[in-house]
């Protein structure tokens, strides 16, 4: 997926905020099958869902206690599928809890797809431009983050020299010698800071006007990129507002009818989803033709 | 300078006083709505921290923190359910104050987040270890706040406190959006955590009572050396 | 007219009995390389601080500071960049570009003038294919680079560096030097360092201040400063070339570098004529304390083998020094050694029982553990605490625990937080809280790096003394001098195995690059079998009339 890690971040991170709502709003089983659909084939042209496997067990598991809990606790609607004891199984609960599961699964679906595309160099990119002061903030912590990893491994081999070792001993040793860890770390980075503070001041951190460095320049397809999603959106809200892309279930579950209204609403829902799938096919035609 | 800090919360008093009338119309969607209002929280903090005054030195000390937070549960890594984050904060609110406590409890969110993977619990996280922060900060100055126990106590809660407002978003993928939460399954779900929770309130109270005093020494010994006391 | 003029310059702490930099005046023309020299504490830090307006120490000032004419204080410090010591702390930023661009950014500059900027100095350093990797990735010596570069690209006129090469292995700090030497014969530069690697320094800058106790007590010439120091009891300041010039009472301009020592060398009648194996008698064998055998080892079950079959053995009383590269596997070794690690083949053996057998106090109380950092040491917020704890935790009396601080000198020290105190300081009492357990075996890691000649000197007689009670010390080190000076036996680690081990003499008489001045000097010269300057001394003063053989 190139193209589609190349577009500028604003194009980028707008599309996730779009399907993250999308896969909140739109709870409805044709679009959330749909779109679901379309998040794992991203994730196959992306690295053939190997980010995805990571998170397959969790996703999994997330799912199916979600899908499982509704009925569970649920007992209202009409339809009854079965009793269990006293307990009522009704279709609602089934339907409702089988749409819930699929959207919190698409949902991280579409963060793994976030974490792969949206580096955190990009999210501070786009925090730069409006909160300057935590932008800055963010990337002095995202530095320290492996510092501090690299300097807790290094405490923890000279206190183990010491006869402190947080792998031996009871529990309430090994909790106080890992206390004593953070001590350590705390203390002695406090210390070593002082000189990146200075080290900033010695920059010219914090005296006037700080600019920052373009690292990705907005390109006209970014804009055409944004007007697309932009218009697919408001389609999508305007179809939402009046009561399509969306299952009715309580107080009394709709008939299950797909009007062709709702199918236009399907057909922007699948171009906004899929959007990173057409770019690269685009992409992968013109290279076709071209060469 | 003087204009902005004003400007910022009447923009925040509006906003929550829309989201307010909204959530009368949409009476369903009431978990989007506490969600907007989080957000309207989380980005008034932001702006305050933009705008006001501050030395590049307690730029530093958040980041410090806050990167020792997000990694501190390593060395924990032999013993169930402890974890020195919430600890890390409540001692930094009760030294540097609410609104650097709610830096160094948001930024160890996010941050960790931005390395670890971010996931939907992400703007949770940010908003209850803030918020964490933020209270610590803010109680610092009452009578059981100066107190060891009062602030072994306080430690406790915060697990609980932790754990449910963790449960709502937890709730919201588990029910929906829709209004199909009934209490018998709200009660279950907290009941299923609370013995997590419990971990984390006893591991706050225990880490306050042995840790609480040398750290806050540590954090006010620095407080002087960056030049931060009032 | 000067450019950098400080007039009764006098700056004390506030909290301090005594001031920082006392009644101190200095000039430093446009262009020029001047080096601060002076052990820990003599005020350096804080004389290069009050040069740079935005990061000038609170506390109570006296007297002018005029850069160009101007006091600093009204001009700011857009003009001076500053580097600071550790290369890991200047860092804000977690990738290469963002690091360069920070100073940039804070200018406020436009992007397309940052992009100049950055490309200019990008190929300047040849760090192209770095400037989109992570910051954790880069070698020390390589961070300390783009430290540099950073402040660079802000345009300075004056640099101003904290001791810069204290922290990196010596052939990063040889790489450092040459770039300062560049940026101040190509552009001009006006370059003042402060630094202990006197070897290094000495030859390249055209101007050296020694400073104590908050005063400069020598300003001018190196050559000048040499033979000053010489009369003084500061010997111990005087790099080897110089002072054995010195010794054997050389005439003419007082050589810095090897090629000037042999030159003069050369054109002067001193002979070669005596042994240069003097007191240093081959020990007769004494008993194995600590054998390893084929041990291996890497840190991740995938990661690289860091040690491969290695073989080593050492004896009751032997001062071992381990040399080799940067990652040839020197502090793996030593924390195999320490147990903090258990080898994933092979075997230890500690006084005939296997280490891996041992608990973890056993091991403790046999072995001590001095890190390459020792801040890291420390649990507890005073040196005295730290030592009572020890005691405690080992069983000893607090009587003792005193005794030892006595005895390393660092008995006023007890009160003191650990991080207050300087290097020297902090390791004695890291030492002292490992002597309290009373180890057979003192590990250490690199003790040498970042000190001054003083304490050095101090550490050394420390370490002889342990030796003699029949403890045997294990270094890992960079510092081929104080190996050459000290040790009994030295290794030479090259790609996990120790690839030979012999008495220093023999050593480092076989080695090209890895070697001491002295032996540089003397490597082309008949007989000239010396390695350090006692050695090279016995060798040319045994008869110093008989004609040379060659």
């Amino acid at each position: 997926m190139k193209r589609f890690h190349d577009f500028h971040p604003i194009v980028t991170f707008s599309y996730y905020i779009g399907a993250l709502t999308l896969f909140i709003m739109l709870l409805h089983p044709v679009f959330l099958a749909a779109g679901f659909l379309l998040i794992l084939a991203i994730h196959y042209m992306d690295d053939r869902c190997r980010g995805l496997q990571r998170w397959f067990f969790f996703m999994l598991t997330t799912g199916l206690f979600v899908l499982v809990l509704n009925p569970v606790f649920n007992e209202r609607g009409m339809n009854l599928l079965f009793t269990v004891g006293s307990h009522r199984v009704t279709l609602e609960a089934v339907v409702y809890g089988g749409m819930s599961g699929i959207s919190i699964i698409g949902i991280m679906a579409v963060f793994v797809s976030y974490n792969v595309v949206m580096s955190p160099n990009k999210l501070l990119f786009l925090f730069a431009k409006v909160l300057p002061r935590f932008a800055v903030l963010l990337m002095l912590t995202l530095r320290f983050i492996p510092l501090m990893r690299k300097r807790l491994t290094e405490i923890g081999d000279v206190q183990v020299s010491k006869g402190l070792s947080v792998r031996e001993g009871t529990l309430k040793e090994r909790g106080k010698n890992a206390m004593g860890h953070i001590q350590v770390l705390l203390t002695y980075s406090l210390e070593e800071a002082l000189q990146t503070a200075d080290s900033m001041k010695a920059r010219g951190y914090g005296y006037s006007g700080r600019s920052s460095y373009q690292h990705f320049v907005i390109k006209r397809s970014d804009i055409a990129a944004l007007l697309y999603m932009f218009v697919l959106l408001a389609i999508l809200a305007y179809g939402r507002l009046h009561g399509y892309g969306w299952l009715e279930i309580y107080p009394v579950m709709e008939a299950f009818t797909f009007p062709r209204k709702e199918a236009v609403l399907l057909a922007a829902h699948c171009l906004f989803i899929g959007f990173p799938l057409i770019v690269e096919t685009g992409e992968y035609i013109s290279w076709r033709i071209l060469n | 300078m003087q204009r902005r800090s004003i400007t910022a919360p009447v923009i925040l008093i509006f906003v929550l006083a829309a989201l307010l009338i909204a959530s009368a119309w949409f009476t369903d969607h009431y978990i989007l709505m506490s969600f907007a209002v989080l957000a309207a929280g989380l980005l008034f903090m932001l702006v305050r921290f933009e705008s006001r005054k501050m030395e590049v030195g307690e730029l530093v000390i958040i980041a410090v923190i806050a990167a020792i937070a997000s990694v501190g549960r390593i060395p924990f890594a032999g013993i169930p359910g402890a974890q020195p984050t919430t600890f890390v904060i409540i001692v930094s609110g009760v030294v540097f104050g609410a609104e650097t406590g709610f830096m160094v409890g948001g930024v160890a969110a996010l941050a960790s987040n931005m390395v670890l993977g971010q996931g939907p619990w992400t703007p949770w996280q940010m908003a209850v270890w803030g918020l964490i922060g933020i209270i610590s900060g803010l109680l610092r100055n009452r009578r059981f706040m100066q107190n060891k126990w009062g602030r072994i106590l306080f430690g406790a809660v915060c697990g609980y406190f932790f754990g449910a407002i963790m449960n709502i978003w937890g709730l919201y993928a588990a029910g929906g959006p829709a209004g199909t939460l009934s209490t018998k399954m709200v009660l279950s779900y907290f009941g299923a955590s609370l013995l997590f929770d419990s971990f984390h309130a006893i591991s706050n109270a225990l880490f306050l009572l042995v840790f609480g005093d040398i750290f806050i020494k540590i954090l006010t010994r620095f407080k002087g050396k960056y030049g931060l006391l009032q | 007219m000067a450019y950098i003029e400080l007039k009764n310059v006098t700056f004390s702490y506030p909290d301090a009995n005594q001031p920082a930099v006392k009644n101190l005046s200095l000039t430093v023309e446009k262009g020029s390389f001047t080096l601060l020299f002076g052990s820990s504490g003599s005020g350096k830090s804080t004389l290069l601080r009050l040069l740079k307006k935005e990061i000038e120490p609170n506390g109570s000032f006296s007297g002018e500071v005029l850069i160009d004419g101007e006091p600093t204080s009204e001009t700011g410090g857009g003009k001076v960049g500053f580097v600071f010591q550790d290369p890991e702390n200047q860092v804000v930023a977690d990738t290469v570009l963002h690091e360069l661009v920070f100073g940039l950014e804070n200018m406020g500059l436009k992007t397309a003038e940052m992009r100049n900027r950055v490309a200019e100095m990008v190929h300047f350093f040849g760090a192209e294919p770095l400037l989109h990797r992570k910051v954790e990735e880069l070698s020390g010596g390589k961070k300390q680079q783009m430290n540099l570069a950073s402040v660079l690209l802000m345009q300075p006129e004056i640099l101003l560096l904290d001791e810069p090469t204290a922290q990196l292995d010596p052939v990063s700090a040889r790489e450092f030097t040459n770039m300062l030497v560049r940026l101040n014969e190509e552009f001009g530069m006006t370059i003042i360092v402060a630094e202990h690697r006197l070897e290094d320094f000495m030859g390249v800058a055209g101007k050296v201040v020694m400073m104590e106790r908050g005063e400069a007590i020598f300003a001018g010439p190196p050559e000048e400063c040499m033979e000053a120091l010489w009369k003084s009891e500061k010997r111990a300041f005087i790099p080897s070339l110089p002072a054995f010039f010195m010794s054997v009472g050389g005439k003419g301009r007082v050589p810095l570098n090897v090629r000037d020592a042999r030159k003069w060398f050369t054109s002067s009648d001193i002979s070669v004529t005596g042994k240069a194996a003097g007191n240093k008698k081959s020990q007769a064998k004494s008993q194995t304390v600590l054998t390893v055998e084929n041990v291996q080892f890497s840190y991740e079950k995938e990661g690289a083998t860091i040690l491969k079959g290695l073989d080593f053995s050492v004896e009751k009383g032997s001062f071992y020094t381990m040399l080799g590269g940067n990652g040839s596997g020197k502090s793996t070794f030593l924390k195999i050694i320490a147990g903090i690690h258990a080898p994933q083949k092979g075997k230890v053996t500690l006084n005939g029982t296997r280490l891996k057998r041992l608990k973890r106090e056993e091991i403790a109380s046999a072995i001590g553990y001095l890190p390459q950092n020792p801040k890291l040491f420390f649990l507890h917020d005073t040196v005295g605490k730290e030592l009572e704890s020890t005691a405690e935790k080992w069983g000893k009396d607090f009587e003792d625990a005193f005794a030892i601080a006595k005895r390393l000198g660092i008995d006023h020290l007890l009160a003191s937080h650990p991080y207050d105190v300087s290097g020297g300081e902090i390791q004695k009492a890291a030492l002292a809280c490992i002597l309290l357990r009373s180890p057979q075996i003192l590990l250490l890691d690199e003790p040498t790096k970042g000190l001054d000649a003083v304490s050095k000197k101090e550490l050394a007689k420390l370490l002889l003394e342990c030796k003699s009670e029949g403890k045997i010390i294990l270094m890992a080190t960079h510092d081929v001098e104080f190996a050459a000076k000290y040790a009994n036996r030295c290794g030479m680690m090259f790609q996990g195995i120790i690839t030979s081990e012999s008495p220093p003499e023999t050593f480092f008489k076989g080695s090209f690059f890895y070697t001491t001045m002295i032996q540089k000097l003397f490597r082309q010269v008949d007989g000239g079998e010396a390695v350090t300057v006692e050695e090279a001394v016995r060798q040319c003063s045994a008869d110093p009339l008989q004609p040379r053989s060659s």
